[in-house]
């Protein structure tokens, strides 16, 4: 990592310690559920931004983990134990939905995840042992080494920390040979097959993995909520990870953390301000896409693009990634498109 | 060996059907271990199909086919690749959204199986100096950073047979090599097959349109015409056979 990304996880790490001071505890409940939405997407990032694998039903295991933790919280499990057990349920279920979505890809692949996440979310609505429609309220984390969690404090530091891990998880698995196979399989899944690798086996682990990571959130925000829900496998909660991820830009490890909290933070206030606020997230949601395909944390990149009057256009700065939903959601491509007889200048030779 | 070599690549009675129109029409072909084997013929005549078959693309409708005397006909493109077959595709496709040296570095984690390890990055490192060895080697060094999509057709082929190279195939299948260069690129392929194939004796199968570069590169050529095999032979004695010089003369008159 370079010096300049530490100092800033250094910024953020203190930030993070001096946050129930600063805000007032009144207020951290909000913070807690942004910090699991930071994780959430971070994990629908790894088939969406890495994997080009378009998940809509990442509810399912989000919701899996958050009702583990319920059950488990009745029997006083330890938080570790929980949170880990919420991490295996979550990823158990993914890979089984990977294993009924085997052959499946782009739009097939999509609408299945959704119909599973549906189903399960309905099935949980009608099991008794899950407090059907109600859900199970009365969620609290026991007591660790002292530390009580019904200070908001507390919780606080709860949730960043088993976010900071998970986001660490992720971050390895980026960095990680797999997360560069699996870069090479959304770009190109057949031309991957013929290095030898077995694609369909490295989205069904790609799937399970974010699985695990959805399960954790889900298990994090069991406890901040104190009760939950089938809404929690509700198709709307597999919707708002994807709108976060295009928000902060998902060719970004921090685009999905970006967007999060921004969408968080913007849902909050206009839940004060207005009725209609799904109204103006979807005018912004379509200005992003417009104007800014790559997400917000491009910004500083067709800034860039524009000073240099780039050709490339924007979001084409750098080294940076260019793709969008759309790819993920195309059928597997029989034959790319044909290489142009003439090469596109590189970005380094249209800048002056 | 004291064995007898066992042959590169072996096709039996290989038929292939398209929605009704027979592409192979019962094929056969075999190629000795080391040889630089060439499969000519009219546009279609089977020879991109036949391709398919053999890296597992297409699964035949009727016969085998066996790489290093294996039986390789149910394999999954994936595995062949692990029984010793690697391909350049006629129009080269790389990863065209990574650099030149990432698109090295995904085929060279695939060939040392560490391409499923998502806990830690050694085997990113680990890939570093074949990394650097195979763009040394197929003179694209200079051009390590630069974006796939960026590169000429012909440099972006060229990295297509570097990511082949190091998979440490047994049977390297190079699907017209130097379509769409221009006349520099095509000698410069022909110059660093035929020196790849001088240094390690690597089986290639190709297919070419340009006669200068068969001539130039195979030691035998097999004929392919409307999905049947004319003839397989010295390089010599084909281009002197009547039925070839008229399939050949038929298709440009």
């Amino acid at each position: 990592m370079t010096r300049r990304g530490l100092a800033g996880l250094a910024v953020l790490a203190v930030l993070v310690v001096v946050w129930p001071q600063v805000i007032g505890s009144g207020q951290l409940f909000f913070w807690d559920t942004a910090a699991i939405a930071v994780l959430f997407a971070t994990s629908v990032n790894l088939l969406f931004g890495s994997g080009g694998i378009p998940s809509f039903g990442q509810a399912a295991f989000y919701g899996v983990g958050a009702y583990t933790v319920a059950k488990v919280a009745g029997h006083a499990w330890p938080v570790p134990a929980a949170l880990v057990l919420a991490v295996l349920v979550g990823g158990v279920v993914a890979f089984a939905t990977s294993l009924i979505t085997w052959r499946t890809t782009g739009l097939a692949f999509a609408m299945l995840t959704l119909a599973i996440a549906q189903a399960l979310y309905t099935l949980v609505e009608k099991v008794n042992w899950l407090g059907g429609y109600n859900g199970l309220p009365g969620i609290s984390a026991p007591s660790l080494w002292g530390v009580n969690f019904f200070n908001q404090a507390n919780l606080w530091y709860l949730n960043a920390v088993w976010v900071a891990l998970g986001l660490l998880a992720f971050w390895r698995i980026r960095r990680s040979p797999f997360g560069h196979t699996l870069n090479a399989i959304r770009q190109d899944p057949q031309r991957a097959a013929f290095l030898g690798v077995n694609v369909r086996a490295y989205r069904a682990v790609a799937f399970t993995l974010a699985g695990c990571g959805a399960g954790l959130a889900g298990g994090l925000f069991a406890y901040t909520n104190q009760i939950v829900s089938p809404a929690s496998l509700y198709w709307t909660e597999s919707a708002t990870p994807i709108i976060m991820l295009l928000l902060g830009g998902m060719t970004y490890f921090w685009g999905p953390a970006v967007g999060a909290v921004l969408l968080s933070a913007l849902l909050n206030y206009l839940d004060q301000v207005t009725t209609s606020y799904l109204f103006y997230i979807g005018i912004l949601l379509l200005a992003v896409l417009l104007l800014l395909p790559q997400g917000v944390l491009s910004i500083p990149a067709v800034a860039q693009g524009l000073l240099h009057r780039n050709r490339d256009g924007p979001g084409g700065g750098g080294r940076r990634r260019r793709h969008t939903l759309a790819m993920g959601l195309a059928a597997e491509p029989g034959d790319p498109a044909p290489a142009p007889l003439v090469p596109e200048p590189t970005d380094r030779a249209s800048t002056p | 060996m004291n064995a007898p070599e066992p042959l590169a690549v072996e096709v039996r009675n290989v038929v292939k059907r398209f929605a009704g129109n027979t592409a192979l029409d019962d094929v056969e072909l075999a190629v000795p271990t080391g040889q630089v084997h060439a499969v000519i013929g009219p546009n279609g005549a089977g020879k991109s199909t036949l391709f398919g078959v053999i890296a597992g693309e297409h699964r035949p409708d009727r016969g085998s086919v066996h790489v290093a005397g294996r039986d390789v006909t149910s394999m999954s493109a994936h595995r062949r690749v692990k029984a010793g077959v690697a391909r350049a595709f006629q129009v080269a496709r790389v990863f065209s959204e990574m650099t030149v040296e990432e698109n090295v570095t995904a085929a060279v984690v695939a060939a040392h199986d560490t391409s499923r390890v998502f806990w830690s990055g050694r085997g990113l490192r680990r890939a570093r100096q074949p990394v650097a060895d195979a763009l040394e080697q197929m003179g694209l060094a200079d051009l390590r950073e630069r974006q796939a999509r960026a590169l000429s057709q012909g440099d972006r082929k060229r990295l297509e047979i570097a990511m082949a190279l190091v998979l440490e195939p047994k049977l390297l299948l190079l699907d017209e090599p130097t379509a769409g260069m221009s006349p520099e690129e095509t000698a410069a392929t022909v110059e660093l097959v035929r020196e790849l194939w001088t240094r390690t004796g690597l089986t290639v199968l190709l297919t070419e349109h340009d006669m200068q570069v068969v001539f130039g590169l195979a030691q035998q050529l097999t004929v392919l015409n409307r999905g049947h095999v004319l003839c397989t032979g010295d390089p010599g004695v084909v281009r002197e056979r009547d039925d070839v010089k008229e399939i050949y003369l038929g298709a440009s008159a």
